[in-house]
């Protein structure tokens, strides 16, 4: 069982990375915003043929 | 019998149905319903970005109406000056006319239209727009930009908004990290419980002491603050007794671990406590109405250009420049701005605002005119008897600005029930301790006392009552319906009379062909062609109505045309002579008595007969006949007293509970005098009337101030809401008062077991989440049968009927 002091910084150190991962999510703003994202994800971006058929042509 | 309406004429723009015929601004094949929305259909089109409409009509959603006023944005480079000194400034607006994924598209793809314009992006939880732009262009000149396209920019209150957003984000953060700490803790509690012993036993309580260090000094803030604040007002409120628990039972753990090395620790139920709270709680609002919410409403035309006439000569003057006694001149489709005596020969006015009709009346030479009106006719010429800040409506906006800030918070059940619980249990506990103490020593007497306030913890009353928003908030939501707080709720349950406004609200709102007989093709046509020639309000909503059903290409030739003052019109056609007017006695239909009756003579003979109207909602009769059962019904209207009187008796309402003529100001008064009203409306008539009921409910397309007087708001105007509404209502209030039975009864138990001395770390971790767990399943459950019940009396009906 003296795996345990082993494994038990461990989990306590990645939980407390993952808490401050959160941290910074939240104050750099990512939850601040929870409807556009969602929807802008689903505007086609503008391709005129031309770029599409060099695309093709690749 | 009414007529079949053909799809309406629809602007290509905005895509509402184009209702007046002079409206159309004919452009290839496009139509328009004003010049603004050409204007921006022409911007858009010459800058390839038609695929607006595409995005926009996957959605099926309208656009606003453009309105082209002259606004002056100058304003808005002082506020921003500091920011603009940078090279690339990056700002933050309100932007008002975001409605739909179109508009997030539009404003998002703006810097290709828009010179100086780098980057735009959308919040549109916060309908907010943030851009970044060259210092070359001033904020004003990028704000018209925007406001040719149909939105208006305004300055944001920066300290307020950024407040918010620190509030937002403390919250969600506050929820995260109890939720990560209560996780941790709750796997050593178990593995204490499973029975870790000797150096892990020890190891795991320290670890759990460490995790719950940020829940008691970090996340709980809110619990200590709000109750705080509550004391400062000598009020106690049930985030006193879970601070209290908290911190107690936080520091005799600690004591307990360190100091007597003892089991007796509640790292575990404390951060469970917490966590459980918070979330209900952010949940809570969440689904409460933001835009019931919004501090914010704009009346101000201050700035708007106007302009005036002084011996013949035009001057243009901003509007907070004029004073009394200046004569001004107003176009067609324009809002008046002052309240005055009208200066020119006879006008048509939509006074919608004053008495929430919207077909245009008319108005004589030397008669009053108040702002807010809308002119129907080509221009009007008033001399302006009050200043623009003491215009009617202004007061009236002032008034409800001032309403909506103060209105009074009901104390909800849970807070009026926990300070009785309070009271209750700090006797006891002193009582307890006294007891304890005689019989054994200074140490048990103080362990004992301090396990009953923490069992006693009102863990389970404290989400009771969330809990049960929460998913009241969440039903109405699927319906559309929009609550403005939590409070709204609880008080809707102790509604007993109800106000209703007639125009909008119990009847469709439009002057609609209700009735004609016969159905011929040619006598229409005839009706049609007349009826061109008149400017009067009635003739121009039969016209739009006959329209539907008509071939507008032929074309029929009249003779001799001529207007009979307030009878109606005449003219030869095919040398039969054609009256369309006013009906002789013997022909008016007895059946549509109160309705306006238009009858088309050919050489005298009545040959057709048209009637028109405003008919009631669908779901209108139903709906009053439901709730007249449990509530006072009035109708309270600023039409005329026998179309009130008439829909009254329609809906079996009866006489003496209508009001007709109502001002704005009648409204309110009225609604003041009522018992625990609710009112249901839609104009800015009614908004004082919203703002002075226990439940202002706004429905449809409703004005802003008036969604800022009321608590609920019916994008979709359907009236079933109400009795729905007021169901849902009722069943959260019992399901409240269930829960807090439930949360109670468990706090007794745990009472008991604590003075009994049984009470142990375990039992309490057993307990709290037992409780809480109930009062979640309660809540889930609800009251079907209540729901039931009233659907079951509701069918009932239906089959007799």
């Amino acid at each position: 069982m003296e795996i345990m002091f082993f494994l038990l910084p461990i989990a306590i150190i990645l939980g407390a990375s993952f808490v401050f991962f959160f941290i910074w999510a939240t104050r750099s703003g990512q939850y601040d915003d929870l409807d556009s994202p969602a929807k802008r994800i689903l505007f086609e971006e503008n391709i005129s043929m031309k770029d599409y058929r060099k695309g093709q042509k690749k | 019998m009414t007529a079949n309406p053909k799809p309406t004429l629809r602007c290509t723009h905005c895509h509402q149905s184009i209702l007046n015929e002079i409206e159309i601004i004919k452009d290839d094949k496009l139509i328009f319903c004003c010049h603004g929305c050409e204007t921006v259909y022409h911007i858009l089109n010459s800058n390839n970005l038609n695929q607006f409409y595409d995005i926009r009509n996957s959605e099926l959603r309208v656009s606003p109406r453009v309105n082209q006023s002259e606004r002056d944005f100058s304003s808005l480079d002082s506020i921003y000056q500091k920011a603009q000194a940078q090279n690339k400034c990056h700002i933050e607006l309100k932007v008002e006319g975001i409605h739909c994924m179109a508009c997030l598209w539009l404003l998002e793809k703006s810097p290709e239209i828009i010179d100086g314009l780098d980057l735009a992006r959308i919040n549109l939880e916060k309908e907010t727009i943030h851009l970044c732009l060259d210092n070359s262009k001033k904020v004003s000149h990028i704000a018209e930009e925007f406001s040719k396209l149909g939105y208006t920019l305004r300055a944001i209150d920066t300290d307020n908004y950024k407040r918010g957003n620190g509030s937002n984000r403390s919250e969600i953060l506050r929820i995260g990290i109890a939720g990560a700490a209560l996780g941790n803790i709750m796997i050593y509690a178990v593995s204490n419980y499973a029975g870790a012993d000797g150096h892990y036993l020890k190891l795991f309580n320290y670890i759990s002491l460490i995790l719950s260090i940020p829940i008691v000094f970090y996340c709980s803030t809110p619990f200590y603050r709000s109750s705080i604040n509550a004391l400062r007002l000598k009020r106690l409120s049930i985030d006193l007794p879970l601070s209290i628990a908290i911190v107690l039972g936080f520091f005799l753990s600690l004591y307990n671990q360190i100091i007597m090395a003892s089991e007796h620790l509640y790292y575990d139920s404390i951060s469970a406590l917490v966590f459980l709270i918070l979330l209900s709680r952010y949940l809570v609002r969440v689904f409460t109405s933001k835009a019931l919410n919004s501090d914010y409403t704009d009346f101000d035309k201050s700035h708007q250009i106007v302009t005036t006439l002084k011996d013949g000569l035009i001057i243009k003057k901003k509007a907070m420049d004029i004073t009394k006694g200046e004569q001004v001149k107003q176009l067609k489709g324009e809002t008046l701005l002052f309240d005055g005596i009208l200066n020119s020969q006879l006008i048509q006015l939509d006074k919608s605002v004053i008495t929430g009709e919207s077909i245009p009346i008319e108005s004589k030479r030397g008669e009053e005119v108040y702002a807010g009106s809308i002119l129907k006719s080509e221009s009007i010429e008033y001399i302006v008897n009050k200043e623009i800040h003491d215009s009617r409506l202004s007061t009236l906006v002032k008034e409800i600005n001032l309403l909506s800030n103060s209105k009074t918070k009901t104390v909800l059940l849970a807070d009026k029930i926990s300070q009785y619980f309070i009271y209750a249990v700090l006797t006891l506990t002193i009582f307890i301790f006294m007891y304890t103490y005689n019989m054994h020593n200074l140490q048990v007497a103080l362990n004992t006392a301090l396990a009953i306030i923490i069992v006693s913890c009102p863990c389970a009353l404290a989400l009771a009552t969330p809990l049960a928003f929460v998913r009241s908030l969440k039903k109405l939501q699927q319906r559309d319906i929009f609550i403005k707080n939590e409070d709204t709720l609880e008080k809707c349950s102790s509604i007993k009379s109800i106000i209703l406004d007639k125009t909008g609200t119990l009847t469709k709102g439009k002057f609609e062909l209700i009735y004609q007989s016969p159905h011929d093709k040619f006598y229409d046509q005839v009706c049609y062609e007349l009826e061109r020639q008149s400017a009067h309000p009635i003739a121009r909503s039969l016209r739009s109505e006959l329209k539907k059903n008509l071939d507008i290409s032929s074309t029929i030739t009249l003779q001799n045309f001529k207007e009979v003052k307030s009878k109606g019109v005449s003219a030869y056609i095919e040398n039969h002579y054609y009256f369309l007017g006013v009906l002789k006695n013997e022909d008016i239909n007895q059946e549509y008595q109160e309705y306006t009756q238009i009858g088309l003579y050919k050489d005298h003979q009545l040959v057709s007969l048209y009637v028109l109207g405003d008919q009631i909602k669908d779901q209108a009769p139903e709906l009053i006949s439901e709730l007249k059962e449990d509530y006072n019904i009035f109708i309270s209207s600023g039409d005329r007293e026998e179309v009130v009187k008439s829909i009254a008796k329609k809906l079996s309402i009866n006489k003496e509970n209508t009001y007709s003529h109502q001002s704005p100001e009648d409204k309110s008064a009225f609604v003041k005098t009522r018992e625990n009203p609710l009112m249901i409306g839609d104009g800015i008539n009614d908004s004082l009337a919203l703002g002075n009921a226990d439940i202002g409910v706004c429905i449809g397309g409703a004005v802003d101030i008036a969604l800022k007087a009321s608590d609920v708001y019916l994008p979709k105007a359907r009236l079933d809401s109400i009795s729905y509404l007021l169901l849902i209502s009722k069943e959260t209030k019992s399901v409240i008062k269930r829960n807090i039975i439930f949360s109670l009864s468990y706090n007794l138990i745990g009472i008991t077991l604590a003075i009994t001395g049984f009470i142990t770390p375990l039992y309490a971790a057993i307990l709290m989440p037992l409780s809480s767990l109930s009062v979640i399943a309660s809540t889930i459950i609800g009251s079907p049968w209540l729901v039931k019940q009233k659907i079951l009396k509701a069918s009932d009906k239906g089959e007799i009927s």
